[in-house]
């Protein structure tokens, strides 16, 4: 399991009603609580088990939360817009429609960049800075979190 | 080029007037699309929370993606709300569960009770086995406005074998406006569930259809099973031969066992 799947699960605790997660996956098994202390949701993330390890590669162990990078991400230089809602990512309003944008789009801060849709409810997702879409990290009707990086953008 | 004819109706009026959470009424003979309208007038802030879009025609009145959703002008309810949601965007989606139950509460006090109304999932609504209410909604986070596009077929006569409209259940024409009154003081009713995206599953499985029944539903995968209603963050649940399988982004919940709902 790698550190982008343990912080969406740790994302999907943060937004949900649930107060415990647990996940086991290639032998390492993962356990997320949520505890509430007066209106701060402290959310521990500890591994509960670590299974014989079958390939030679070791396993990670987390003893602290992930920290949940800030924007900029690793490429310094790029700022991420992020999905703000669980749903199915598109990337243009049908199939036969053009995409809003595609890799090299020049976007102004508002600029509708894709569509998010849950339960029928259609979010269009604005970009909130002007520059250039550097990264498209989602395939059209992909699942995607809440806080997923759906662009990378270079600013102006 | 699409054509907007704005009309005033003074019986409409006051049935508005009679909702203190409606803040503008905007009706028109046609347009393209209620919902459309009043996404681009929210943004540029036209309108606001508490407006209400309504239009005897739309000429691209829309389901989900493809799906038309179409109606001869003046027979149904082709309606937009803008609501402003008191919950963060991530849980805007759950609105459509107590939305749901007000307007199956309203349609509930114009049929005979003998009648059913069903929740199918997510959000359409099944009088007598058929499709009645569609509900698309659209979110926009700049302004923190939900547009909630609810269609009901109400004197239309569908030559569609899975869609029906209150007159061919009841076997009368009715005024449009007063079920729009009943739907308005239904969602008046339910305001703060709508606005807080408030689920009750226990009441939305009350009346959930196919409960119990073979469906499948697309996920990131086709899942097949058997339906056992939402959970409390409004997925769906199906019973598989792997388990309870759950989704919340899947849609076009259909019955596998070739009676005319699966056509929907």
């Amino acid at each position: 399991m790698d550190f982008k799947k343990i912080k969406k699960l740790v994302s999907l605790v943060e937004t949900s009603d649930i107060s415990s997660l647990s996940v086991e996956e290639d032998n390492l098994k993962v356990e997320i609580k949520r505890e509430l202390q007066s209106s701060i949701a402290q959310i521990p993330v500890t591994t509960v088990q670590q299974a014989p390890v079958v390939s030679a590669t070791p396993q990670p162990t987390l003893s602290e939360p992930p920290k949940t990078p800030e924007t900029p991400t690793e490429n310094s230089d790029l700022i991420e817009i992020k999905s703000p809602m669980v749903g199915t990512f598109y990337s243009a309003t049908n199939p036969e429609s053009k995409p809003f944008v595609s890799n090299g789009s020049a976007v102004q801060k508002g600029d509708i960049v894709c569509i998010v849709e849950a339960m029928k409810l259609f979010n269009e997702i604005e970009s909130d800075i002007s520059g250039t879409i550097e990264k498209i990290c989602v395939n059209n009707g992909d699942a995607v979190e809440f806080g997923q990086a759906l662009f990378l953008v270079r600013p102006n | 080029m699409t054509s907007v004819i704005e009309k005033t109706d003074a019986a409409l009026s006051a049935v508005i007037q009679s909702h203190s959470f409606i803040s503008t009424l905007t009706y028109f003979e046609s347009i393209s699309s209620t919902n459309a309208y009043a996404l681009d007038a929210c943004q540029v802030g036209k309108i606001k929370p508490g407006a209400l879009v309504i239009a005897d025609h739309q000429q691209a009145g829309k389901g989900r993606f493809q799906n038309s959703w179409e109606s001869n002008p003046g027979e149904d309810i082709l309606m937009s709300l803008v609501l402003e949601p008191h919950c963060s965007p991530d849980h805007w989606a759950r609105i459509s569960f107590p939305l749901g139950i007000a307007v199956r509460n309203a349609l509930k006090k114009i049929l005979n009770q003998h009648v059913s109304i069903e929740l199918k999932w997510p959000n359409d609504i099944l009088v007598g086995g058929h499709k009645c209410v569609g509900m698309l909604h659209a979110a926009d986070v700049s302004t923190g406005c939900v547009i909630l596009g609810i269609g009901i077929n109400v004197n239309q006569e569908s030559q569609l074998i899975d869609r029906t409209s209150l007159k061919m259940v009841s076997g009368k024409a009715l005024n449009r406006w007063r079920v729009l009154n009943e739907i308005l003081t239904a969602i008046g009713t339910q305001l703060d569930s709508i606005l807080s995206s408030t689920i009750d599953a226990d009441a939305w499985n009350a009346h959930a259809a196919y409960l119990g029944k073979p469906v499948q539903v697309l996920d990131q995968a086709l899942i097949t099973g058997e339906f056992r209603g939402i959970d409390p963050h409004g997925a769906a649940l199906i019973q598989t031969s792997d388990g309870i399988k759950r989704t919340l982004v899947g849609a076009n919940l259909r019955l596998i066992d070739g009676s005319i709902e699966n056509r929907q």
